[in-house]
């Protein structure tokens, strides 16, 4: 932090985003288990010239 | 403001960090060698900023690309449970996770596209500052060509026009021809190479063009700039008003009036050029924004 107490108001937009940090990255874990790595992986892979213009 | 951001915005540090983040994102040098563009399970991840990942030296995935891909899967209607959903929570977990943590701090430090944009306006000349209609432009490009048009028509359309892609993939892919070959060229692919030089003429008369019309990436991540926990401050007692933030601003914003601004590239220009030191930043707490809490919590100001 910035080296000042933080007001209670501000406290709870920290504690806001935190939570939905920890949400997203619950999320992204579970997405990635499912499948998602893979998808993207598979599209990063097959990647074809024709989506970069080249036709 | 502990000593390393100190040491990092008086040396200037942010041309080290942007060469960085073209190197880190595009090590595949073999490709020289080999003709063969990199298919690894580093593709799997995407990189923070844009950067193609048909570039022949490319590591790591587009964010904006898998992001459409993710949208395209919707629409082929195939396979929703196993791949299209995952593929959209992963790609928008990794976009709304950079967002959430630092906004577009990404655009100002690691962003190669961005990096280009500062060199060219570097330029001397004339010098033109971009309109205030232009500046929503960017979340049509993210709503329409990132969103909905992928969605209806299963085709990546930011990726086939995104002028990053034509400058790190299409352009190098021509000189250094894959292995597997390349189709020959169409009409498309002309206009899209227009587009580019369009663009790359715009930046040198104009500061990060790119960023502050067009680019969906910083529409998206600029979203979160209010809310992000990496923040910036104006401490207003401080503050003379002497306007040197605003005259260094690359993106021309008074961040006096609004210091986490959707147009914040967060560079810290600002920061660099505040002779009273009254721009704070850092993960956290804001500081106090009106003289009553100013009052309430002076005595918690670090000295420094």
């Amino acid at each position: 932090m910035l080296g000042i107490k933080p007001n209670r108001t501000m406290r709870w937009r920290e504690w806001i985003i935190l939570v939905s940090l920890l949400f997203i990255l619950t999320v992204l874990a579970i997405a990635a288990l499912l499948g998602g790595f893979s998808s993207i992986l598979t599209n990063g892979r097959t990647l074809c010239l024709d989506c970069i213009g080249i036709f | 403001m502990s000593g390393l951001h100190r040491n990092l915005l008086r040396t200037g540090y942010r041309r080290v960090f942007q060469i960085a983040g073209v190197i880190v994102a595009n090590p595949w040098f073999p490709y020289i060698t080999t003709r063969k563009i990199y298919q690894g399970k580093a593709k799997g991840f995407c990189v923070p900023a844009l950067n193609c990942y048909a570039c022949p030296f490319a590591l790591f995935s587009c964010p904006i690309g898998s992001l459409q891909h993710s949208f395209g899967l919707f629409h082929r209607g195939r396979e929703l449970l196993e791949k299209a959903l995952p593929s959209l929570f992963y790609a928008g977990g990794i976009l709304l996770l950079t967002g959430m943590i630092s906004g577009r701090l990404t655009c100002g430090w690691i962003c190669p596209f961005g990096f280009l944009q500062d060199l060219l306006y570097k330029i001397p000349g004339r010098k033109i500052r971009i309109p205030e209609k232009m500046k929503p432009l960017r979340y049509v490009t993210l709503l329409v060509l990132v969103f909905f048009l992928p969605l209806l028509t299963g085709v990546h359309w930011f990726s086939r026009l995104c002028p990053a892609g034509s400058l790190e993939g299409a352009i190098p892919l021509l000189i250094l021809k894959p292995a597997s070959g390349l189709p020959p060229l169409g009409a498309f692919f002309w206009f899209k190479i227009s587009i580019l030089a369009a663009i790359l003429a715009w930046m040198v008369f104009t500061s990060r063009p790119f960023c502050r019309t067009l680019c969906p990436l910083g529409a998206l991540y600029g979203l979160f700039n209010r809310i992000s926990l990496y923040r910036l401050d104006v401490l207003n007692e401080t503050c003379t008003g002497c306007g040197k933030c605003v005259s260094v601003c690359p993106v021309e914003i008074d961040i006096t009036q609004d210091p986490n601004s959707t147009e914040c590239i967060r560079c810290l220009e600002c920061k660099r050029a505040c002779p009273t030191e009254a721009i704070r930043f850092g993960f956290g707490s804001s500081y106090p924004r009106n003289k009553e809490q100013s009052k309430e919590s002076v005595g918690d100001y670090p000295e420094n």
